[in-house]
């Protein structure tokens, strides 16, 4: 899997401006708008996991929205069962994640390509079956009545509040994943993506550098299922079915994988064109797959690639 | 002041003024249905019903016009409640009808209950949305899931069945039928010789299923399965001869008129049971399945009866309030209040639980010059869901 050009000031440009738009949205959204802002800066979690997965590990996993399932499980678990806090909920959703993430990945990181994909399929359709069908999960019709934090005296089951926190949690994740790609570990893990044999021969850890990621990849869909299970204040089976984890990587896909701030443009992209197609016509999965089709063919670095390329025209031209 | 500030100022004037001057706004009814993927056709169905209804009265109620607004929930609650918000915030409708899926209806539950939205189940039937979970804003039309099978245990008892083997789609549904039959049917001194539940809407091979069953020696087997695996089971029940040692029973939807046109001569000798059959023989349902087949050609099946009543419910209710949606809380109260007699029979909504109280039909599959139909056997009147933990 080829990661995207790296571009670390042109990454910063580009989430700056993302950030600053969802700020204008929140401020002069009505409740709605509000409410789809929220679930955007969910789902751009979730791609960042995936991105930081695939573009830095290079790992493309089919069964991801399976700790995006543990995350949202695990919160409503503890909050309606066990009356914890939900802001803690939401911090141990996390610590949850991480453990299953880097137990799983210490297993399954020694497969590679077809083979990972397909192993990561089966377990996240295990655990989709197994939520499905379990009563004390609440079987297929899920688990409802959960709260959301209320933090520093702001109750935060109120929309504006909410977004804010999102927006703040994906500052901390975004600058978290960014330090991580910028470290020794990411330089390692763009190694391992390109020739795991050499570093292997070099003495470098593959396999504890990609349980590593795997697990921290884990962790931060975890929460993000966490902030789902409380956006909505209710967690069902689908959260953790294999085609939101197929959803997630399109939206990588088109955002550009490996570029971290492209892959919250694919959620933001891929999700708005989503709700306002299902409006249109009942048949607008067709126009969807017809729409992805063209990025693959002919924008192989998704809108990222689409933005360097109009970086580097106007410095050419100036 | 000079001549072009004046123009503008009259223009910004105009605008302001002519955005107060309100007409009278639409009556606006949410319907939050699957109209894409495998049950798109349900969809379908009790949205077309719900539109003839309001045909009836030309989509016009004390002046305001009705208004139908779909909204497609894939069949996915996340993706329901995300339109169910659109619906109330952004179009700001006064009345939400629909949800096929139990997980739909749980999921849009507690936003209905807390902006105070008149919720009208059309269909979905976990026990708890009139039980636990239930509300004065939530109004059931269709059934509890315990509603439909309950009476058949004690009628199966009666017809000389002693031993019964239970199969079913391993879901919440299903096992909520499969436990409403069993605790009835062995209060009436029955007995259920084993149960199977199958992976939900993956089980295309039955084989190993049903030479279970057979040699489980049980009198009848009851089962509840619904489109892709209600047409394979049934097919598959018939080639492997099931029907000649035992009787094949259950929930009504397992030959709905749906199925039936794929099904063929395999469905017969099916009895089931549900809270509507097309064979019934009432003014209100023949015409009622008349106005249907005209319109779009084909027998409309219990699903778009449900439709049906919901209209009917919507318009009696927004009668009585001569079209004045404003105070929710009385809109939601006059729903529940209204009663009436649709091609199902009677309709009244329990007071007690806000699910509705409504006959139920016992069905035997036989033949006729067109094709399998469904016969009378039996009718059970005025059955209620004991609504256990519902305080309203």
């Amino acid at each position: 899997m080829n990661a995207v050009q790296y571009d670390k000031k042109l990454r910063l440009q580009l989430f700056i401006i993302l950030c600053c738009s969802a700020i204008f949205v929140n401020i002069f959204g009505d409740y709605f708008t509000r409410f789809l802002l929220s679930e955007i800066i969910i789902l751009s979690l979730f791609a960042m996991s995936l991105d930081f997965l695939a573009g830095r590990g290079g790992m493309i996993s089919l069964g991801h929205a399976m700790f995006l399932g543990i995350g949202a499980y695990s919160t409503a678990i503890l909050f309606i069962n066990f009356n914890i806090d939900p802001f803690l909920c939401s911090l141990l959703a996390v610590v949850i994640g991480l453990i299953i993430g880097y137990l799983i990945g210490f297993i399954i990181v020694k497969t590679d390509g077809i083979f990972f994909i397909m192993i990561t399929l089966a377990l996240g359709e295990m655990f989709h079956s197994w939520a499905y069908t379990n009563d004390f999960l609440g079987g297929s019709d899920g688990i409802s009545g959960i709260l959301r934090p209320k933090l520093l005296g702001m109750d935060l089951n109120e929309p504006l509040f909410f977004s804010y926190y999102l927006l703040i949690l994906l500052i901390l994740v975004y600058a978290f994943l960014a330090a991580v790609t910028d470290s020794p570990l990411g330089r390692n893990l763009d190694a391992i993506r390109q020739n795991s044999g050499r570093v292997l021969s070099l003495g470098g850890s593959v396999k504890l550098y990609k349980s590593a990621s795997f697990g921290i990849s884990a962790a931060i869909a975890s929460l993000a299922g966490s902030l789902y299970a409380q956006l909505n204040g209710f967690v069902s089976p689908e959260i953790s079915h294999w085609t939101v984890s197929g959803e997630g990587l399109i939206m990588i896909i088109v955002g550009g994988i490996g570029s971290l701030s492209g892959a919250i443009l694919g959620a933001v992209v891929v999700h708005i064109i989503q709700h306002e197609f299902s409006k249109l016509v009942d048949w607008w999965m067709l126009l969807m797959g017809g729409g992805f089709i063209l990025v693959v063919l002919f924008l192989k670095e998704g809108l990222w690639g689409l933005i360097l390329k109009f970086k580097n025209y106007i410095i050419e031209n100036k | 002041m000079n001549i072009k500030f004046k123009v503008w100022f009259i223009i910004i004037i105009s605008i302001l003024l002519s955005s107060t001057l309100s007409k009278a706004e639409n009556l606006k009814i949410g319907m939050l249905l699957p109209y894409s993927g495998a049950v798109a056709i349900i969809g379908e169905e009790i949205t077309n019903a719900l539109e003839l209804a309001f045909e009836e009265v030309n989509y016009e109620i004390s002046g305001r016009k009705l208004e139908i607004i779909r909204a497609d929930t894939e069949y996915k609650p996340n993706i329901a409640l995300k339109k169910a918000r659109e619906l109330i915030f952004s179009k700001k409708v006064d009345i939400l009808a629909g949800t096929v899926s139990s997980s739909v209806a749980l999921a849009v539950r507690d936003l209905v209950v807390s902006t105070k939205t008149p919720f009208i189940v059309a269909n979905a039937g976990a026990n708890q949305i009139t039980r636990k979970k239930c509300s004065k804003y939530i109004i059931r039309v269709s059934f509890s899931n315990y509603q439909i099978n309950a009476p058949m245990g004690p009628w199966l008892a009666n017809y000389g069945i002693k031993t019964a083997f239970l199969l079913s789609a391993n879901y919440a549904a299903g096992k909520e039928q499969m436990s409403a039959f069993k605790s009835t049917f062995e209060a009436s001194g029955g007995k259920i010789v084993g149960e199977e539940y199958t992976p939900h809407r993956k089980t295309k091979d039955f084989g190993p299923y049903l030479g279970r069953i057979k040699s489980s020696g049980a009198d009848a087997v009851y089962v509840f399965y619904a489109g892709g695996e209600a047409i394979n089971f049934i097919k598959q029940a018939h080639s492997f001869g099931l029907a000649d040692v035992m009787k094949i029973t259950g929930a009504g939807w397992t030959t709905s008129p749906l199925f039936i046109p794929a099904q063929k001569k395999a469905a017969l000798g099916f009895i089931g049971i549900l809270n509507y059959v097309p064979s019934i023989e009432t003014k209100e349902n023949l015409e009622f399945q008349r106005a249907y087949k005209e319109k779009f050609g084909r027998i409309a099946s219990e699903f778009a009866v449900q439709g049906y009543d919901t209209g009917k419910m919507i318009v009696e209710a927004l009668k009585s309030l001569s079209g004045d949606t404003s105070n929710k809380e009385l809109l939601a109260e006059e729903l529940s209040k209204v009663s009436i007699i649709g091609p199902r029979g009677p309709l009244t909504i329990d007071p007690k639980t806000n699910n509705v109280i409504q006959n139920m039909y016992i069905f035997e599959v036989v033949n006729s010059a067109n094709g399998p139909v469904l016969k009378i056997l039996d009718k059970i009147e005025a059955v209620k869901d004991p609504g256990t933990g519902c305080s309203l």
